[in-house]
């Protein structure tokens, strides 16, 4: 395995714990979006993450020594959730169905604070993975030196 | 003794030179980013070396080819200097991160590559020195 | 009576480290000089293929290169100083009072 597949295993959780921030940002900013561009309420998202690695690729890496886990890291597809709205009972409000029931999207805030926390840390995590591959192949490279 | 010959700066010599050059280009693109990371409509730039290098790979082990290898790095050094950047087709907006891992995979290749370069060149030292430096 | 100097028989180290497996071992001090040299020579182009592959972007270990580099450097040092406490010692030798 090469120095810069290394890197780019990190990069890749990277990318994708700045993708779930992203997802969750949208859905506590839109928390009370009743009325969106469909005419509908704002539909929660959600990032469902997949590995990398196909089992093909589990036997690519046999054959080749490991060489191929560049493209291992995880993949994040964006795709609604399937959360029932929220009802609450506004008569006055403009969105508001024939009995005065208005839907709000169904984000639970807490549940999406208590994700953010999990995120950051995940995304803290890979930053130390990068940082401890990045100070091993400086360490690499004293080898010999000093003489 | 044939192939001690590489070492007097030969193919290596020119391919580590080269590859020092895509270093600061791509620490060169890198730069312009992260300063226009907030500057709207702002299209990320990459190394054009990067696809040219690729095509290297898998001939410079064949001493018997060095002299297209060195006739092809020399052109890539050439074409370096006139368009060293283009617009990067893989990102359309600057994400920080990816440029900070960027820039760290960067300097760990070019450090990478100076010592290593270095180490060689000490071994011709250490034969014309007759080990008594 | 002074006895005659013999031959001191000196058993020169097996060098697993140095010499490659597949050559049977040296049975005497030129040839195995020579075993040193072509080793050498192997060394030095194995370290510098890998650093042309590092310059590349090929599949190439960092300390793989690191360790193929410094392997080279005590393998041509050793070489090096060989010649030179042989060339000395001939040295030596040719001062002396017949």
């Amino acid at each position: 395995m090469d120095i810069s597949s290394i890197f780019d295993i990190s990069a890749a959780g990277m990318n994708l714990e700045r993708q779930r921030l992203e997802v969750s940002a949208l859905n506590l900013a839109n928390a009370n979006t009743t009325h969106g561009a469909n005419g509908q309420p704002f539909t929660p998202l959600q990032v469902v993450v997949r590995s990398g690695l196909t089992p093909f690729d589990a036997v690519l890496n046999a054959v080749n020594g490991g060489a191929g886990l560049a493209g291992s890291g995880p993949i994040g597809e964006v795709q609604t959730a399937d959360v029932p709205n929220r009802q609450v009972y506004e008569p006055g409000h403009p969105d508001a169905d024939t009995n005065g029931f208005v839907s709000y999207p169904g984000v639970n805030p807490v549940s999406e604070m208590v994700h953010l926390i999990a995120v950051t840390r995940a995304y803290e995590a890979n930053v130390r993975v990068f940082n401890a591959g990045r100070s091993m192949a400086m360490k690499a490279l004293e080898i010999g030196s000093g003489r | 003794m044939s192939q001690i010959n590489p070492i007097l700066g030969g193919t290596t010599s020119q391919l580590v030179s080269v590859a020092l050059d895509a270093a600061l280009a791509r620490h060169a693109a890198i730069a312009a980013n992260i300063a226009n990371a907030d500057t709207p409509n702002y299209r990320p730039l990459m190394a054009r070396f990067d696809q040219l290098v690729a095509d290297l790979q898998g001939r410079v082990t064949d001493r018997t080819q060095d002299g297209a290898v060195m006739r092809d790095a020399a052109l890539m050094q050439d074409a370096l200097q006139s368009e060293p950047l283009i617009a990067d087709p893989s990102a359309p907006q600057v994400e920080l991160d990816m440029q900070m891992a960027n820039l760290a995979k960067n300097t760990v290749q070019y450090q990478a590559l100076l010592t290593a370069q270095g180490k060689l060149a000490s071994l011709t030292e250490l034969a014309l020195s007759e080990g008594k430096m | 009576m002074i006895d005659p100097v013999t031959a001191i028989a000196v058993q020169l180290p097996s060098s697993v480290e140095f010499a490659p497996a597949t050559q049977p071992p040296a049975t005497d001090f030129a040839s195995w000089l020579a075993q040193q040299v072509d080793d050498v020579n192997t060394k030095v182009s194995q370290a510098d293929m890998q650093v042309r592959q590092l310059a590349v972007g090929e599949n190439t270990n960092l300390h793989q290169v690191m360790i193929s580099l410094e392997k080279a450097h005590l393998s041509l040092e050793l070489v090096v100083q060989v010649r030179n406490k042989v060339l000395e010692a001939y040295q030596n030798m040719m001062q002396m009072q017949v």
